[in-house]
């Protein structure tokens, strides 16, 4: 580390700012390595010191405890490895659907491609290919993946959420109605500027109060009903001829994919996967009433202390995500303004002399150069409303961090598990920027 | 952005040698950690006490800043004895072992549960247990519960930093009854939720149940079901690299005990000392003998504990029990002579 | 008179026709009004009309409103939370010497000028001693871990911003260093690695990992720890805000300073970084904003902030159950430390709007 060894031999090659350079750069480079290295050592020596074991061994022992929120999950068995396969299928027949009609556009192939590994999931759900929920006999590993899989959950229904509210918002903030446009202005100014956790904290509390209990619940036509547990919906059950109906479907949504890549390829991408995903609805639905055994809707039902069957919405998520839609509406909210005001107003002026309303003026010309400036700034707040999800610890929302906190509570294993939640993390930060900034590349121009 | 001669000015001689030396020094600090922590805290003036001022009873704070309770007082003590200041450090129970084993603190006090694993593979010790308690379950009185039993479908309300979420499971699996769970980071967002009508059971694995229901609102609209879930000794815990330390603290309580046992309080200790001539208590408040000096502590160890905070039925009176809006029966935390577990070790 | 009434009249005719130029609007302006009106009465029913102000939970028992006597008992708490009571009038005085230094940034004349901010800044670490004390002053020890309330939230966050600014410009520079390919690459890989964690994990991973990996005998304690998390959270953050500044600055500066003889750091310190920060000043206010909502995620590590001490109170065996309470009146005052910092934001970039259009 010593810098007279490094010394060179005359003034001229010193002064060369190329082996300057090469120099300052290999010291800095050892000298992370050095500190690395000291931060590893200085942590192997507490550890041993204070006889703290370390290792992963800990994530395949029996979990022992429950968790508020169970979503199945696909288990590694025989028929996991066959839904991977149908998903690797379904991206190949993509791939060579994209090869097969030359001018498909981009937003075409996404569609397809995405419909079909949609339907492929939705098949294999019902289908039950070793999908599992959680249980106190299952391993910490398995904890751990459900929690990632509710965090996902929020995540990705907060940000269409949050981006729908957005976009209603930030027009309001330019609306002529000066009462709609104040409006608009005073929730900005209130979500932006008070903490996320006391708004989280807040819905919360203000969801379980206002909500009635379990024995005077809110009936909804008697297949739903809505209390401080939750609200509780019916759920979809596959019979026995729930296979053939799920092929069928999915024969449909093929079908549609192909029609639109061969005869419509520059559909935008919001249309042709709502084509391709309502063919398949369609034709599920009409072989629905012939065969009657496919699918059956399980109600809620209220037995002992909780509603049975059915799906829930417990207040806990519903808390965290009408708080994180809320506060990251917003923000959006003024993304889209700022959007909206770098628009030039000749844009406006222009449209108006082609003979188009205001709506067709805002849907047609202004919307989509706004959204230009706009979706940098959206994926920033996507990447943050993923990350402000962590929030659900504090209202005992099963997430990452949460799970994380339980497990080393139980375990002791604290750097492993925090190890554990910075990868996941990570791996989600990058995966989401990824996929957003190539459909930022990619799809800009199609998408209204 | 063009950045032409970027870095070309950090290769002074002297930025080097200083990287060089903070290195060095970061080595040199690394190598050395004191395992006598009665000299470190002498020398410091003050004891580092990890509390965690949620939980009502046994340690909470006013508006003032002041902290107090059962698991305060017996720090206080702890401090006594050895001749310095108590100071308290708020811990969340996530953080707790860190805390301690990497020396931000030197005892915690807060409910911590002794079991073998924690035993075993966090690198920290137990000295002495202060209260026996076990994991229950409280109920509305409306919901017509009377057993632990008639739970099947109920949801739970529980909280992070306890072993609760273990017990429960252990519990419900055991009598193949199904449950659902919520589970919050922090105790009294446990207690809240509950109160609102979130679940129909909340549990506690700590012992301050019973607290946290004479603190609701209407407390007779809650009943604690019977059953003990689970075994919740808890107490202090240190670092396993220091037996001197560990043993200090657990013949302080156990003079704590004793001082119950033979009738000694807060208020007589002091007339008690220079007058007994029990040489039993001659012994424990330190008239003759070395057990203080041998033990690491002043001669007057005893008396000055016992004068700080009073003996182990006093603290419980004065937190948990008579005196205090809670009114806890001793029951398995009285002394043994009256059928409980509080058991003062022979100090000889 | 009759004319008066015209010219009010006029005057009103552009907000009725805003209001209700055509059915629809007018329709929509109705509804507005009615869902404004409806919950502003519910509002006052609840935080006035039917509110406990009393000091007691006594005072509350009755009543269907608010119990602000919660916040009337424990409001010492949510200023500076455990702080020692016969101490207190250390954070009073320090209240007054950060006041009497912020002053001069009221008036226009002063603000620009470069004493007043230095003087400002200079104040931290005397205010820092006045607080933590110093026994050859005569000041009795008061630990960082006995801050709280409003006073670890400002601690936290004035020099939380003070020391991550200059590490976020540090990294910036490094991440924009061409020539260095080696401190590029680890610049964005802390950057980048930082930037995708949450708050919360970051303040986790500062509490419970770096007493493993750094020397024991370092004295760290949780607020301290906190804050250092909080540093690098908050430095990334700046890093990335300042690099978009960097870009914007046009190279032609650069060349030219490099024609003037000057160095590295000189190129930066006087041109490009001047220019550049001024390009993101509103961004940068925006973080520390967030950055101030943020140090409520402190709550999660033990340390009793603003957040942190009403829910204290509310664990107070005295007032379990009011818990809506303390957390609106908290949200209050973080709203008000916002709302402020980023109007104060809003001026002065009007202010620099007008001037440099001035100056054309």
């Amino acid at each position: 580390m010593s810098a007279t060894a490094e010394r060179p031999p005359g003034p001229r090659l010193w002064r060369n700012r190329r082996v300057r350079l090469a120099v300052f750069q290999a010291g800095f480079a050892i000298a992370l390595v050095a500190v690395a290295w000291l931060a590893y050592r200085t942590t192997a020596d507490n550890l041993a010191r204070r006889r703290i074991g370390v290792g992963f061994g800990f994530l395949s022992r029996e979990a022992g405890f429950s968790l508020g929120e169970m979503l199945p999950l696909p288990v590694p068995d025989g028929r996991f490895g066959l839904f991977a396969l149908s998903l690797v299928a379904a991206a190949l027949v993509a791939a060579a659907l994209k090869g097969l009609a030359g001018r498909l556009g981009s937003g075409g192939a996404l569609a397809i491609g995405a419909a079909l590994c949609l339907a492929v999931l939705l098949a294999n759900r019902a289908l039950n290919p070793g999908f599992e929920s959680f249980a106190p006999d299952r391993s910490f590993l398995f904890a751990i993946a459900t929690a990632l899989a509710n965090t996902v959950k929020v995540a990705a229904l907060g940000i269409v959420l949050a981006t729908v509210l957005g976009f209603l918002i930030g027009i309001a903030r330019l609306a002529a109605n000066p009462l709609v446009r104040g409006t608009a202005t005073v929730y900005v100014e209130i979500f932006r500027n008070v903490p996320l956790l006391i708004q989280v904290f807040f819905w919360y509390f203000a969801v379980l109060r206002t909500l009635p209990g379990v024995r005077a619940s809110i009936d909804v036509l008697g297949i739903a009903a809505i209390n401080n547990r939750g609200i509780f919906l019916p759920r979809l059950v596959p019979g026995d001829a729930a296979a053939t109906l799920v092929a069928i479907g999915l024969a449909a949504a093929l079908l549609a994919a192909l029609f639109v890549a061969l005869r419509a390829p520059r559909l935008s991408l919001l249309r042709t996967g709502a084509i391709v995903l309502a063919s398949g609805a369609a034709a599920v639905a009409g072989g629905a009433l012939v065969l009657p055994d496919g699918f059956a809707l399980e109600y809620p039902r209220l037995t002992g202390f909780n509603f049975s069957g059915g799906m829930v919405i417990t207040p806990e998520y519903g808390a965290l995500l009408l708080g994180l839609t809320l506060y990251t509406a917003a923000y959006i909210a003024e993304i889209v303004r700022s959007g909206l005001a770098g628009v030039g107003r000749g844009q406006t002026d222009a449209a108006e002399a082609l003979g188009l309303d205001r709506a067709q003026t805002l849907r047609l010309v202004i919307l989509p150069q706004a959204l230009r400036i706009a979706v940098p700034p959206l994926i920033s707040q996507y990447l943050s409303l993923t990350k402000d999800s962590s929030l659900g610890i504090a209202i005992g929302y099963p997430e990452i961090v949460s799970v994380t906190g339980q497990v080393i509570n139980q375990t002791g294993q604290a750097i492993e598990m925090l190890v554990i939640a910075l990868l996941i993390y990570m791996g989600l930060s990058l995966g989401v920027s990824a996929v957003l900034n190539w459909y930022n590349a990619r799809i800009r121009w199609s998408l209204v | 952005m063009k950045s032409r001669s970027m870095g070309v000015r950090f290769l002074s001689l002297k930025g080097i040698a200083l990287a060089s030396m903070m290195v060095v020094g970061w080595v040199a600090a690394g190598v050395s950690v004191s395992a006598a922590t009665l000299q470190d805290v002498r020398a410091r003036g003050h004891l580092r006490c990890g509390v965690h001022i949620e939980k009502p009873g046994f340690s909470v704070t006013d508006s003032g800043g002041r902290i107090t309770g059962f698991d305060v007082d017996f720090c206080r003590a702890i401090a006594a004895a050895i001749g310095v200041e108590a100071r308290f450090t708020t811990l969340s129970p996530q953080q707790r072992f860190t805390a301690l084993t990497s020396g931000t603190v030197d005892v915690l006090l807060m409910t911590t549960t002794q079991t073998m694993g924690r035993d075993t593979t966090l690198g920290v010790e137990f000295p002495f247990i202060n209260f026996y308690g076990g994991g229950m379950f409280m109920v509305r009185r409306s919901s017509g519960v009377r057993s632990a039993r008639e739970l099947n479908g109920a949801t739970i309300c529980l909280s992070q930093g306890t072993t609760a979420d273990q017990f429960i499971s252990d519990y419900f699996r055991r009598n193949n009854i199904t449950y659902r769970q919520v589970m919050y980071e922090r105790l009294d967002d446990g207690l809240r939720a509950y109160v609102e009508g979130r679940c129909d059971v909340f549990t506690q694995d700590d012992t301050s149940l019973a607290a946290m229901r004479a603190s609701l609102r209407d407390p007779q609209e809650h009943v604690i079901l019977p059953e003990v879930l689970s075994k919740e000794p808890v107490g202090a815990v240190v670092r396993n690299n220091d037996p001197q330390f560990a043993a200090a603290l657990r013949w302080i309580f156990a003079a704590l005990v004793n001082a119950e046992e033979t009738g000694v309080t807060q208020a007589s200790v002091a007339e008690t000392a220079r007058t007994t001539q029990d040489p039993e208590l001659q012994r424990i408040l330190g008239r003759t003998g070395t057990l203080g000096a041998d033990a690491g502590l002043p001669a007057d160890w005893a008396v000055r504990a016992i004068q700080a905070v009073g003996n182990y039925g006093e603290i419980f009176e004065r937190h948990l029990g008579r005196g205090s809006r809670f009114a806890m029966a001793r029951g398995v935390n009285d002394l043994w002579t009256r059928g409980g577990l509080i058991y003062g070790l022979p100090i000889r | 008179m009759v004319a008066g009434l015209a010219t009010a009249g006029r005057r009103l005719r552009p907000l009725v026709r805003a209001l209700a130029g055509t059915p629809g609007n007018a329709l929509l302006s109705l509804l507005f009004f009615v869902a404004i009106g409806w919950a502003v009465l519910r509002l006052w029913r609840w935080a006035v009309a039917e509110a406990a102000f009393g000091t007691t939970p006594e005072s509350c028992r009755a009543v269907a409103g608010a119990c602000w006597s919660v916040i009337a008992d424990m409001w010492p708490l949510f200023l500076v939370g455990l702080y020692p009571m016969e101490e207190r009038w250390r954070v009073a005085s320090a209240a007054v010497v950060v006041l009497a230094a912020a002053l001069p940034f009221a008036l226009p004349a002063l603000r620009r000028a470069r004493p007043a901010a230095l003087a400002a800044v200079a104040t931290i670490p005397g205010v820092l001693l006045l607080l933590y004390g110093s026994p050859a002053l005569g000041l009795p020890v008061v630990g960082p871990e006995k801050w709280g309330g409003l006073l670890l939230t400002l601690v936290l966050a004035v020099v939380g911003q003070t020391l991550a600014f200059p590490l976020g410009v540090l990294l910036a520079l490094a991440r924009t260093a061409r020539e260095l390919p080696v401190v590029r690459f680890a610049a964005v890989c802390a950057i980048e690695a930082v930037r995708s964690l949450p708050l919360v994990l970051v303040l986790l991973l500062a509490t419970l990992i770096m007493p493993v990996f750094l020397p024991a005998t370092l004295p760290l304690n949780t607020m301290v720890m906190a804050q250092i998390g909080f540093v690098i959270f908050s430095g990334a953050a700046f890093a990335e805000i300042v690099r978009g500044g960097l870009q914007g600055v046009p190279p032609a500066q650069v060349e030219a300073a490099a024609a003037l003889g000057l160095r590295y750091w000189a190129t930066m310190r006087l041109i490009v970084l001047p220019q550049a920060l001024r390009l993101v000043q509103p961004a940068l206010v925006g973080s520390i904003v967030s950055f101030v909502k943020g140090s409520s995620l402190v709550v999660a590590v033990g340390l009793y902030d603003l957040l942190g001490t009403a829910m204290l109170a509310a664990a107070n065996d005295k007032w379990v159950g009011h818990s809506i309470e303390p957390l609106i009146t908290v949200g209050a005052v973080f709203w008000a430390i916002c709302f402020t910092l980023s109007r104060i934001s809003a001026r002065w970039e009007r202010e620099r709007a007008m001037r440099t259009t001035g100056a054309r």
